[in-house]
């Protein structure tokens, strides 16, 4: 063949390769162009392929069949090393850059897969649609692949409230059958206040075929302007420490357990609250491609204290376990569905506070571009709405006598994510909870809105 | 059966030599790959390969052979690399100093100086610099973008070609690769390298993707531990 003629039939086969959509690594995506054979056939048919490649290897049918074949049985380095010696011939083609990065990420090497990813990114001629699918495959790559040792997290903001206290919206309530007038105090009440929040994480490689050891802390601060709320500051502290495991050793690729010690401390009114030592294990899971998976199981047993404020608060005391599943997925780049599903079981001393809770909740974030300026870095946009249905053991005898305590709550949430810098954003936030029950005096709405500052280490 | 095959590259020449077993050697410019010795029988897939590179930037991905044991052996000038299943990748300066990036399979393993080193975990290296025993360490981006970038002809920024004094090879800048913190290169080195800065720009960074039910926040759930007075 001469030159010329060499180097169209190169450009016709990759061409090829584009418009019949072939993704030789994305099941669900591709449009095979080879027809399928069963398992015994594609073995022949590979062996027979591998002998003529040799014999001819600058036919790119060939070699684009057999990366076919080898990647719907599996073998995914037969179909890498294939590709390679396609883009020999075609260099710097964005498809075959593209296809490379998607065999090398499903072997787990997400290194080289960024590599190739990153080429084919910076190839002037990347087809758009191309492009959009690197770009899918590196927001996976950005949970999937380890993640720095250390990070962590502060936010700060100034937040208001319409019912800061969650009192009842009516100074008129029954109590036991009976009318009664709650003080103004009790009622809801409307405040603004401080709201800090640090997270921090810390890993540790254990160097045995990539486990870990890791380290998380949770600090959580309110503090109301208006004195009369001050009784409900919060101060909360969590800490988590445990070793987490790769579980590829036993086939499950990209998944991780974690097996983790817990304790909390809380203060409320700048007086003790509650301690709680607890344990949890957690699942977190990106097998599917565009999917992620994060289940866990704790159990606290939160020990609360007395004070001056709330003389039987220890009655609350007893284990909490909670069991539920976060499942995120990913319909575009910059577009993720969140769903989350829980189950609780509170005990306590006395059974007017021991209760079930069944929450469900869904929402997305949405990344886009800057629409008002030329900006560096995009917004996020985040909606979330669900509903928590509380039901406790017993009825609360200074309320009624006869009936337990049922809640439902529905709540939604919106926020803005506008980053002003790599490691700052501004987040404007609003959310809205309902709170419907049998006893009036848990019948509560709370409007909220804030504006915070956050910064990432 | 093939002995002493010789393969040396151009300064712009890419070549890969494909087996009947399977197997690939993908080699970039100014590199030289001898095929010591191939035998392989197809009816039972057994046999043997062995193969010495004495420079340049080179990719091996396994076949059949590879796939049992004794493994393939490369020889190199920085000593014996043993691959067993699988795909590994390098570049050879000379006998002290030289990348080996073990990226899938089995184990890769390095005799050098009397003494064995075994990589298991993929996406670790053997980084040779100096004429002690190879470091062992994580693979870092800027490592396959360089053995990448060697692979395809191309030249990066990201390292110093010729190392620098008084560091260890390969040294990327702004960024270190050993120690207990190693650096972020997705971060730095999105700073050396012009192509993925445009990626930056274009949006495809990854976002730390926010939790909509707990917006970059972690917030205690609704119901808090206590927000009334009358209820805690």
């Amino acid at each position: 063949m001469v030159g010329w003629m060499k180097w169209a039939a190169i450009a016709l086969a990759v061409a090829g390769l584009v418009m019949g959509g072939a993704t030789l690594g994305v099941a669900g995506d591709s449009t095979v162009a080879v027809k399928r054979l069963g398992p015994p056939d594609v073995e022949a048919r590979r062996e027979a392929l591998l002998k003529q490649m040799i014999a001819r290897p600058a036919d790119l049918d060939l070699a684009f069949e057999y990366a076919q074949l080898s990647s719907q049985v599996g073998d995914y380095e037969a179909a890498v090393s294939t590709l390679e010696r396609m883009l020999i011939y075609a260099p710097n083609t964005a498809r075959l850059q593209l296809e490379l990065g998607i065999l090398y990420y499903r072997l787990g090497a997400y290194e080289v897969a960024r590599s190739y990813f990153a080429q084919a990114l910076a190839n002037p001629n990347v087809p758009p649609e191309v492009a959009a699918q690197i770009r899918l495959y590196l927001q996976q790559l950005a949970l999937a692949a380890d993640p720095p040792a250390f990070s962590a997290t502060w936010f700060s903001a100034i937040r208001w409230e319409s019912n800061a206290n969650a009192g009842p919206g009516t100074q008129s309530v029954t109590l036991n059958g009976i009318d009664f007038t709650l003080d103004q105090q009790s009622v809801g009440r409307s405040g603004w206040s401080a709201l800090n929040i640090g997270t921090m994480h810390y890993a540790w490689d254990l160097k045995n075929q990539g486990d870990r050891f890791e380290f998380d802390a949770l600090f959580y601060s309110t503090a109301y302007f208006d004195k009369e709320l001050n009784d409900i500051d919060l101060d909360f502290f969590e800490v988590t420490l445990g070793p987490s495991f790769n579980m590829k050793r036993w086939g499950l690729d990209k998944t991780r357990v974690f097996l983790y010690g817990i304790g909390d401390l809380a203060y409320l009114g700048y007086d003790e609250y509650f301690t709680a030592p607890g344990a949890g294990v957690r699942l977190l899971t990106f097998s599917a491609e565009r999917s992620v998976i994060d289940a866990r199981i704790e159990t606290r047993w939160r020990e609360f204290d007395d004070s001056k404020d709330l003389p039987f608060n220890s009655d609350r005391s007893g284990a909490q376990t909670r069991f539920g599943a976060t499942y995120s997925y990913y319909l575009t780049p910059g577009f993720v569905v969140t769903t989350q599903l829980y189950g609780q079981r509170e005990n306590a001393d006395v059974g007017y506070w021991s209760d079930w809770e069944i929450a469900f909740s869904g929402g997305f974030a949405w990344t886009f571009a800057n629409p008002l300026w030329q900006a560096r870095y995009p917004w996020t946009w985040q909606v979330g709405g669900g509903v928590i249905r509380r039901d406790y053991d017993d009825p609360d005898p200074t309320i009624d006598p006869f009936e337990a305590e049922e809640d439902t709550m529905w709540w939604t949430r919106t926020a803005l994510v506008l980053p002003v810098a790599e490691t700052w954003a501004l987040v404007p936030q609003v959310e809205y909870r309902d709170q419907h029950s049998n006893y009036d005096i848990r019948r509560y709405d709370d409007l909220t809105t804030m504006l915070g500052v956050q910064k990432r280490f | 059966m093939v002995y002493n095959e010789r393969i040396d590259t151009s300064g712009s020449g890419v070549v890969q030599v494909l087996l009947l077993d399977g197997s690939t050697f993908t080699v970039g410019p100014n590199s030289s790959l001898v095929i010591d010795k191939f035998v392989y029988n197809p009816k039972t897939g057994t046999g043997s390969l062995a193969a010495s590179f004495s420079k340049g930037a080179l990719r091996f991905v396994g076949g059949k052979l590879s796939k049992n044991e004794p493994g393939v052996r490369v020889n190199t000038p920085a000593d014996a690399l043993t691959v067993r299943g699988g795909v590994f990748q390098g570049i050879v300066h000379g006998p002290n100093r030289a990348l080996f990036a073990f990226v899938y399979g089995k184990h890769l393993s390095l005799a050098r100086g009397g003494r064995v080193s075994v990589l298991r975990t993929a996406s670790t290296v053997f980084a040779i610099s100096g004429a002690g025993p190879a470091q062992t360490r994580d693979m870092v981006q800027a490592d396959a973008d360089l053995i990448l970038a060697a692979l395809s002809g191309k030249k990066t920024k990201l390292a110093a070609g010729k190392g620098v004094k008084g560091k260890p090879w390969p040294y990327y800048y702004g960024i270190s690769p050993t120690g207990p913190y190693p650096d972020q290169p997705d971060i730095r080195g999105l700073y050396y390298d012009g192509a993925t800065t445009q990626i930056l720009l274009n949006g495809a960074r990854p976002v730390p993707l926010p939790d909509p039910l707990r917006p970059p926040v972690p917030q205690l759930p609704p119901t808090g531990p206590c927000n009334s007075i009358t209820h805690c």
